[in-house]
């Protein structure tokens, strides 16, 4: 008997795609069959092809969620992403007040004088991982019906308020760089959460 | 009578479950296709293609007892309805049709 488990990683962060049960527990059902099939004979291989074929589905699996998505469910996902919009405005304002109250003690600037050098644009961006990690976390962990699509409507809207807030105002360079992190940092959020209430039970 | 055209994927897929007939489920349809067409489905397709099937009643599905090397799930076995059938035969004139004197102009040389 091989020792190489099933790739439980990848089956829950499908699972958090919120699609269908008929739908979600047939595509998962195959490819735990198929990774069965192969894990004697392929060893390895068996749980790459497996990670392989949970990335070409995953598409399916939120179109599933997107197609049997109905307006009663349009105020729970908006309560979702405000909710955890909310929480990440109140971390940022929090950080936001303790680096100026630090900035004021140590420099005697808050951060509106602080030169816009690499290392400034650098910091900056991080912060903007952090509130998009928190916001993620917290919309996957309250958006239990659909944990990753509720992730993905947090990181939609905030490149829609970063876009508004930012056009014109920063260099376009900073803001494609603080959008992508915005959504990377939200995605990863999300991801942690699911993995992490895997791992809980 | 939108509803009942199919695709090529739907009518590919429809082929398959109607060969596979009593263990069409969405790994043997892949493996079928694969080795018929050459090209790697994913489940996934295979999957929204038999939803959109089974929602113009051309297939339907049934659910087996819970499968232990699927993780305790069960599989969604799929036959080809009564209709189902007849869009096969439908399709099937209808490509005759279409291929009707092709062959001499793609084989010249075929007496």
């Amino acid at each position: 008997m091989s020792e190489i488990s099933a790739p439980r990683t990848a089956e829950r962060l499908l699972e958090a795609l919120g699609a269908g049960g008929d739908f979600c527990d047939s595509v998962l059902g195959d490819l735990a069959e198929e990774f069965e099939n192969r894990r004697e004979s392929d060893g390895p291989r068996a749980a790459r092809r497996c990670y392989r074929e949970s990335v070409r589905v995953a598409p399916y699996l939120l179109h599933d969620w997107l197609r049997n998505l109905r307006w009663r469910q349009l105020g729970y996902f908006s309560s979702v992403v405000l909710f955890s919009s909310v929480c990440a405005i109140v971390l940022d304002v929090s950080l936001r007040l303790g680096v100026n109250g630090v900035l004021l003690l140590t420099k005697g600037t808050d951060l509106g004088g602080i030169p816009p050098t690499a290392l400034f644009a650098g910091l900056m961006l991080l912060w903007t991982a952090v509130d998009g990690s928190f916001a993620g976390y917290v919309a996957a962990r309250i958006g239990r019906k659909a944990p990753l699509p509720s992730t993905l409507l947090v990181a939609a809207v905030w490149i829609g308020l970063m876009l508004r807030s930012g056009w014109g105002v920063v260099p376009s360079w900073f803001l494609a760089l603080n959008v992508t992190t915005m959504v990377a940092g939200t995605l990863a959020g999300g991801t942690i959460r699911v993995l992490r209430s895997a791992r809980a039970g | 009578m939108a509803a009942t055209n199919l695709g090529m994927l739907e009518l590919t897929v429809l082929l398959a479950v109607a060969r596979l007939s009593g263990e069409a489920y969405g790994l043997a349809i892949r493996r079928d296709l694969a080795a018929r067409t050459g090209r790697d489905y994913s489940v996934g397709a295979i999957y929204t293609t038999l939803d959109r099937l089974e929602a113009k009643g051309f297939v339907r599905s049934r659910r087996t007892a819970p499968v232990a090397k699927r993780g305790g799930r069960s599989r969604r076995e799929f036959e080809v309805t009564g209709a189902g059938a007849r869009a096969i035969r439908r399709a099937e004139r209808t490509a005759r049709g279409v291929w009707a004197g092709v062959g001499n102009v793609v084989n010249p040389e075929t007496p």
